[in-house]
């Protein structure tokens, strides 16, 4: 669950989301508990829900001045609507949503940033007009209004400038993500029945490798470490390569040969994944050393000229560096 | 996930129905159990962060609308504590409204949006099929010996990755014919596929420059030249009707493009002819690698998804 989670937001925009979207809703809570309620109270708490909007790439100040102008349009609209509602002026009302919904259809079809906020007012077009028609004894006064929505537009405000980073880093838990699909991918080709061309396999099977692979190749972009983000590509250059690497058009020996080798290389990556963080060095050093062995002086056919398998070697090699690569980590850590 | 079509109005419809449905039932549930101001609040406080992260989720806009939905029947609920109105009224006001607010929009995106579903898919093919003449273009510039594009195996996933999210909102728009749509997973699969054979010919082509290069020092002749020479005029002919294949299909020209596949397959047979004469073992891989390619672009000639464009659009002018 938590791999699914990090692979949907490898970035951690959306976690900063959610954050920043319930310390507004807590800070207008609060408020809330801690002031007399009145009929615009209520404002507090739905500018703090509807007032957020997502952060994009620009500058802090920017992204406080894009904020700014989203609540004022907010606010502006649920003034304008309630008082139309209650002046029962239903023709301006009804240019002004009719207005407010295309935009929104327009703001959406463009990938326009400000989409959501012009969503939000056309809906509060609506809603605020039955607000103010039921207000038949004028409860709500504009002034208190414009004031609980100021109070509501502050929460979002302070949520923003409290939490200002548009995302987070998930540090060792991308690690994490990475060598579940690693072992995962590993597993779905081993798994598959004897292949000669990508296309050969089921929608099932090719579905699961093109998602394995493009999580892998996504996931190591978002790695800080230079040493590690390069030991993870070029694994993967070989591994993608590996694995839809074409064998028809040939004989059943070199169709049986390539599905073998193939095979049992990522078997032999599965074992030493499975045993990587108590594994002694040399034990690693063996196993790779018997791969290659068994490469070099079997499965030669009249088709092979031993491409696939400087691939395979290479690929193995890179998962013996990442792994002793990993060990010395681990342990210099520990004598810190 | 915008609307654009009668579908994808439907689609949308459906997640906003399911997701009104469970935020009814999830907030409701919390009302009637528990329906004390302050776990309220806390609940309104986690809703509130929860609507803004389901966004990450773009494929289920469902979850979104459930959070969304969730979040305002408890916010009504602590704000209409005071008034004659119960839980139940804004539960089954909220369902009722969700339904005929839908029917209504159905209704009306029926009526004034195109039928366009055709036309997205065939812009959908002509792009994919475009990616792949984009990268079959490098191994022209791998023959000229320029620098190979390292970031290209990047660009084949991120392209896969996004036409693979897109496949949910295939499977509303084929909904009646899941054929199709099963052929249109297998089309996308293919393209993925000749990009890929793409790379390993790349790769291929790059270690042999490497090997002709150092031939001299090691004294040990790996690939002749007349077999060099022969493989890069072999090439160029290759990619030129290759991509003008590819260009037949995106114009849907079926009968063009499986006269210019005649001609390729002449081809890789002479090419394949040549290299078993000279003995290169050395280039199988290269031989292996064109004939998948060759075996790729039938299927797609042949395949489901063509005959079935050129159906849909028999009376437009696809130029």
């Amino acid at each position: 669950m938590l791999i699914n989670y990090i692979r949907h937001d490898l970035e951690g925009v959306y976690t900063a989301e959610l954050l920043r979207g319930s310390l507004s809703m807590l800070l207008a809570a609060l408020i809330l508990l801690n002031t007399e309620f009145t009929p615009t109270s209520p404002y507090i708490l739905i500018v703090a829900l509807y007032g957020l909007r997502s952060i994009t790439r620009d500058s802090f100040f920017k992204r406080l001045g894009n904020i700014c102008i989203s609540l004022f349009l907010l606010i502006a609209v649920l003034v304008i609507t309630t008082y139309l509602g209650q002046t029962h002026q239903y023709l301006l009302n009804l240019i002004l949503t009719t207005t407010l919904s295309t935009l929104t259809v327009w703001a959406l079809t463009v990938g326009n940033k400000f989409s959501g906020t012009v969503m939000f007012m056309s809906v509060f077009a609506i809603v605020n007009f039955g607000m103010g028609m039921l207000d038949v004894n004028h409860e709500i006064n504009l002034l208190d209004l414009i004031f609980s929505s100021s109070i509501g537009g502050l929460c979002v405000l302070l949520s923003v400038i409290i939490v200002p980073i548009i995302g987070f880093h998930w540090c060792a838990l991308i690690n994490m993500c990475f060598y579940h699909d690693l072992k995962a991918l590993c597993n779905t080709v081993i798994q598959a029945h004897d292949y000669g061309n990508f296309s050969n396999l089921t929608i099932k099977e090719r579905n699961k490798i093109i998602t394995y692979e493009s999580s892998l190749i996504r996931t190591t972009e978002y790695v800080r470490q230079s040493t590690r983000k390069g030991l993870y590509k070029d694994l993967l250059n070989d591994l993608v390569l590996v694995i839809c690497w074409p064998a028809n058009h040939t004989d059943k020996n070199h169709l049986e040969h390539v599905n073998i080798i193939r095979k049992s290389t990522l078997s032999l990556i599965l074992e030493l994944l499975n045993q990587k963080n108590h594994i002694p060095t040399e034990h690693i050093e063996n196993k790779i050393l018997e791969l290659e062995k068994l490469l070099n002086q079997n499965f030669n056919d009249s088709f092979c000229n031993g491409e696939m398998k400087t691939h395979l070697k290479r690929l193995i090699n890179k998962v013996g560096d990442l792994i002793q690569w990993e060990l010395i980590n681990k342990y210099n850590l520990q004598d810190m | 996930m915008y609307i654009s079509t009668p579908i994808t109005a439907l689609q949308r419809t459906i997640h906003r129905i399911i997701g009104s449905l469970y935020g009814v039932i999830l907030a409701g549930g919390i009302i009637i159990i528990w329906p004390n101001l302050y776990f309220l609040l806390l609940v309104l406080i986690i809703f509130a962060g929860l609507t803004l992260w389901s966004r990450a989720f773009s494929a289920l806009y469902y979850l979104f609308v459930t959070f969304m939905t969730a979040s305002v029947i408890v916010l009504l609920a602590i704000l209409m504590r005071h008034t004659d109105l119960t839980p139940n009224y804004l539960i089954t006001e909220r369902i009722v409204f969700t339904l005929i607010g839908s029917i209504i929009s159905l209704v009306v995106s029926a009526i004034l949006m195109p039928s366009n579903e055709g036309k997205d898919m065939l812009k959908t093919y002509r792009r994919y099929l475009t990616l792949f003449i984009v990268d079959y273009r490098k191994v022209s510039d791998v023959i000229d010996e320029n620098l190979i594009d390292t970031n290209s195996l990047n660009s084949i996933y991120k392209t896969t990755e996004y036409y693979q999210s897109k496949l949910p909102i295939w499977r509303y728009r084929l909904f009646f014919n899941v054929f199709i749509y099963r052929s249109l997973i297998l089309f996308l699969h293919r393209i993925h596929n000749m990009r890929m054979l793409t790379h390993i010919l790349i790769s291929g082509l790059d270690n042999l420059q490497n090997l002709e290069k150092n031939k001299d020092k090691e004294n040990n002749v790996i690939v002749t030249d007349s077999s060099f020479l022969a493989l890069n005029n072999y090439l160029k002919q290759n990619i030129k009707l290759t991509i003008a294949i590819i260009r037949n299909l995106q114009k849907l020209d079926r009968d063009e493009a499986l006269e210019l596949y005649i001609q390729l397959r002449q081809l890789n047979d002479e090419f394949n002819k040549e290299i078993e004469q000279l003995k290169q073992h050395n280039l199988k891989t290269l031989v292996i690698t064109l004939r998948e390619i060759e075996t790729e672009i039938s299927h797609l000639i042949n395949g489901p998804i063509q005959h079935y464009l050129v159906l849909k659009h028999h009376n437009l002018d696809i130029g």
